[in-house]
C-alpha cells in the first residue's frame, strides 16, 4: 500500500487497507460470523452501474456506540456509559471535527466514521422506539468493490507527526491480525445458498386492509383540513415465532436487491432492509438529495415502457407529491447550503428500478463552510420536511400511523455521507419482528387516486419483506 | 436585515437564501416564536412564508400581519391570508389542490419588468374571498380562474401573493423578491 497520505503529515486519522483473498460466499459467511460475534453494520449495494452501488462495507469492532433517547445522547465506550445533553447530530459533528482524514475514493467514500440509523422504526410497537437514533463509531471494516471484485480490510491509524513510521508499523501489524482473524472466522462459519426450510413464523398485518384504508382516508382529510401538503403513512406487519434476522436479510437480498441494503446488529435491535432512495449524499462539500415518488410497473417492451413513462408523468397525484418533495428538498438543503447554490437537475426524470418506474429529481447544493454534515442531515429531518413528518394533530395521533420516514447510512471522517430513506425495513428484537413500509400521501381532490397511491406504495415494501420473513 | 417567518412550510430557508443572494441579510424565525421576543425595529422588511393553513402556530405571523405601514411586509400564500384576515377580510376553502397556472397582472409593483402570463405554482387549499375583500386592498394579479393571486396596500407597504415566488415551478421568483426589496 502507498503510505503517501500518512507520510504527508496533513492527516490525523488515516485508513490503511490490505487486500483479502476471499470470495462472495466467504464474505457473506463473514457477515454472519460478525453478526454472531457482536455489534456490526453491513451496508451493501446491489447496483451494478458506475452511478450507484459500487462499494459495500462490513463494519465491525465498534469503538463507540452513540444513541439518542429523549433528546439526549448516550455514549458507550470501553464498557463505560455516559449521557450528554445535545442532539446526536451535534455530537457526531463535534467528534468528526476532531480529526482530518483523507478523501481517496479508491476504496469508496466511507473511510470510517459513524454508521447507523435515525428515526422511528416501528411506530411505538417495539421498545426500540424509545431510541430515536443509534450509530456505531467504526475504525475497522471490510470493503468490497463491485467493479474490481476485490475485498480489502481496513484499519484506521492516528499518526503522531513526530513518529509517523511507528503508526504505519502499528497499522500493518493490526491489518495482519485482522486478516488472520477474518480468515479464521470464515473457516468456522459457513453459510449455504441452497433453498432453506421456511422459518416457523406467523406474519400478520397490524391492521386489516379496510382499517388501513380508513386510516389513510382520515389522514388525507386531516391534511386537507389543515392545509398540510404531504405526510407519510406506514403499513406494518407483526411477526411471531422462530426466525433469524440474518437469514431474513439473506432472503431479502435475493428478493429485493437494491442500491441501498442494510443489516444492522445494534445494541437495541437488529434491523434489515432495502431501499432504492437516496436521501442525502455529501462529498467534497457537494450535497445531493434525490426525492423519488410514484411508481408503476415497467412493461417488458420498449414501447410499453415509453407509454408507462408518459402515463406516470401524466398522473396528477404523482406529479403533485413529487412537486412537494422537490420543494421540501430545496428548502431542506437551503438550510445548510451556500446561498444561491441550490439547483435542480433533471426535474421529474424517470428511473427504472426492479422493473418499476419512479419519478426522481436531483437537487444539488454546496455545503456552507463550517456546517457539519450531520447538521446538514438534521435539517432534512425537521417537522414538515421531506421525510414526511407533519405538525399538528396528524403527527400526534398514533392511530393514523403517520410517522416521519427513517434514514440509514454513514457519516465519514472525510466529511462524506451517504444516507438512504428506509422505505421498508424489518426490526427484530428478541421476541418478535415488526415490518414497516412507508408511503407518501397528499391531500387532493382526486381522493380515490390518493388512497390507491398510498396503498400500492406501501404494499410492495411490506409484502416483499413479509415474504422474506416467511421464507 | 429581512425577517423571514417560517410557517412550517417548504419555503422559509429557500426564501431566505434567495433574499441573501440579492445582497440583503435575512434571518429565519419560526412562527411559533413568541412575538414579545422579536423587535421589529431590527429588520428592514418582513416576509411571511407559505405553510399549512391550520394557523395553529401563527403567533408570530399574526402579530406581524398588520404593521400599519411601519415596515414593508410581504405575505406569501398563508402569509397573504393572515394579512387579509388581519385587515377584516376572509378566505374560503377550495379543497386542496396542487397546480400550475399563468397570471395576469398589473405590471407594476412586484411585477415590474415581468411579462404577462408567466407560470406560477399554486397550492390552493384556500383563496381570498373577493366578496369580502376590504377596500383598502388593491388587486395586482389574477389566476386564470379569476382568483386573487396578488394584492397590495401601497400606503402601508404591504403585499400579498397567493403563489409562492420561491417555488421551483414559479417563474421570475427572484425578480419578484428583488422588486419587493426595492419598492420602498
Amino acid at each position: 500500500m502507498d503510505y503517501t497520505d500518512i507520510r504527508s503529515g496533513k492527516y490525523t486519522r488515516v485508513p490503511m487497507y490490505r487486500e483479502l483473498r476471499i470470495n462472495s460466499f466467504d464474505f457473506m459467511s463473514l457477515v454472519k460470523a460478525m453478526d454472531l460475534k457482536g455489534y456490526c453494520i453491513f451496508l451493501e449495494s446491489a447496483g451494478k452501474t458506475r452511478d450507484k452501488g459500487r462499494f459495500s462495507f462490513l463494519c465491525f469492532n465498534p469503538v463507540e456506540i452513540v444513541s439518542e433517547e429523549n433528546g439526549n445522547v448516550r455514549v458507550t465506550k470501553n464498557c463505560n456509559s455516559g449521557v450528554q445533553k445535545c442532539s446526536i447530530f451535534e455530537y457526531i459533528d463535534a467528534k468528526l471535527s476532531e480529526h482530518v482524514s483523507p478523501v481517496s475514493g479508491e476504496f469508496g467514500d466511507f473511510n470510517g466514521g459513524y454508521a447507523g440509523y435515525s428515526g422511528s422504526l416501528s411506530a411505538g410497537t417495539l421498545p426500540v422506539d424509545k431510541v430515536s437514533a443509534e450509530f456505531l463509531l467504526i475504525d475497522e471494516f471490510v470493503v468490497f468493490d463491485n467493479h474490481t471484485g476485490k475485498y480489502h480490510v481496513c484499519s484506521v491509524v492516528y499518526p503522531d507527526p513526530a513518529d509517523i513510521e511507528s503508526a504505519i508499523k502499528k497499522g500493518e501489524t493490526r491489518l495482519a491480525e485482522l486478516e488472520h482473524f477474518i480468515l479464521d472466522m470464515i473457516a468456522d462459519e459457513r453459510i449455504h445458498f441452497l433453498p432453506s426450510k421456511a422459518d416457523d413464523v406467523i406474519v400478520e398485518p397490524a391492521v386489516s386492509d379496510e382499517i388501513f384504508m380508513q386510516y389513510t382516508a382520515m389522514t388525507r382529510d386531516k391534511l386537507a383540513a389543515q392545509g398540510i401538503p404531504l405526510a407519510s403513512v406506514s403499513r406494518e406487519l407483526h411477526a411471531h415465532g422462530r426466525f433469524s434476522a440474518f437469514s431474513f436479510y439473506m432472503k431479502l437480498r435475493g428478493l429485493s436487491p437494491s442500491p441501498y441494503m442494510y443489516y444492522m446488529h445494534l445494541p437495541h435491535c437488529r434491523i434489515a432492509g432495502s431501499s432504492p432512495e437516496t436521501h442525502l449524499k455529501i462529498k467534497n462539500g457537494s450535497m445531493m438529495m434525490k426525492p423519488a415518488s410514484g411508481f408503476t410497473a415497467a412493461p417488458q417492451s420498449r414501447q410499453g415502457r415509453s407509454a408507462a413513462r408518459r402515463e406516470l408523468l401524466r398522473s396528477d397525484t404523482d406529479r403533485g407529491v413529487h412537486s412537494v418533495l422537490v420543494d421540501l428538498a430545496r428548502d431542506s438543503l437551503a438550510a445548510s447550503a451556500l446561498d444561491g447554490t441550490v439547483t435542480v437537475k433533471k426535474f421529474m426524470d424517470i428511473e427504472e428500478y426492479q422493473n418499476r418506474l419512479r419519478i426522481v429529481t436531483r437537487i444539488n447544493a454546496i455545503l456552507r463552510p463550517g456546517t457539519g454534515i450531520a447538521k446538514a442531515l438534521s435539517e432534512t429531518l425537521q417537522a414538515c420536511s421531506i421525510t414526511g413528518m407533519v405538525t399538528g394533530e396528524a403527527d400526534s395521533n398514533e392511530k393514523l400511523q403517520v410517522a416521519g420516514r427513517s434514514v440509514a447510512g454513514y457519516f465519514g471522517y472525510n466529511r462524506s455521507c451517504d444516507i438512504c430513506v428506509m422505505t421498508g425495513c424489518a426490526v427484530f428484537d428478541a421476541a418478535k419482528a415488526v415490518i414497516q413500509g412507508y408511503a407518501l400521501i397528499h391531500a387532493s381532490v382526486v381522493a380515490d387516486d390518493v388512497l390507491l397511491s398510498a396503498k400500492v406504495s406501501a404494499y410492495p415494501a411490506v409484502t416483499c419483506l413479509g415474504y422474506a420473513l416467511r421464507g | 436585515m429581512v425577517l423571514v417567518v417560517d410557517n412550517y412550510g417548504s419555503a422559509a430557508n429557500i426564501t431566505a437564501a434567495m433574499i441573501r443572494s440579492l445582497g440583503s441579510g435575512a434571518v429565519v424565525l419560526s412562527c411559533s416564536t413568541d412575538p414579545r421576543d422579536v423587535n421589529i425595529r431590527d429588520y428592514s422588511a418582513v416576509i411571511l412564508t407559505a405553510g399549512p393553513g391550520n394557523l395553529l402556530y401563527d403567533a408570530l405571523g399574526s402579530s406581524l400581519a398588520n404593521q400599519h405601514g411601519r415596515i414593508p411586509l410581504l405575505g406569501v400564500c398563508q402569509g397573504m391570508e393572515m394579512i387579509v384576515r388581519q385587515h377584516g377580510g376572509s378566505v374560503v376553502n377550495t379543497g386542496h389542490v396542487l397546480s400550475e397556472d399563468t397570471l395576469s397582472h398589473t405590471g407594476e409593483g412586484l411585477f415590474r419588468g415581468i411579462g404577462q402570463r408567466f407560470r406560477v405554482a399554486l397550492r390552493r387549499n384556500h383563496t381570498i374571498d373577493k366578496k369580502n375583500l376590504p377596500q383598502v386592498f388593491e388587486t395586482e394579479a389574477y389566476s386564470s380562474d379569476g382568483a386573487v393571486q396578488c394584492l397590495s396596500i401601497a400606503s402601508e407597504r404591504v403585499y400579498g401573493t397567493g403563489f409562492d415566488p420561491s417555488n421551483y415551478r414559479t417563474e421570475h421568483g427572484i425578480k419578484i423578491f428583488y422588486n419587493f426589496l426595492n419598492l420602498f
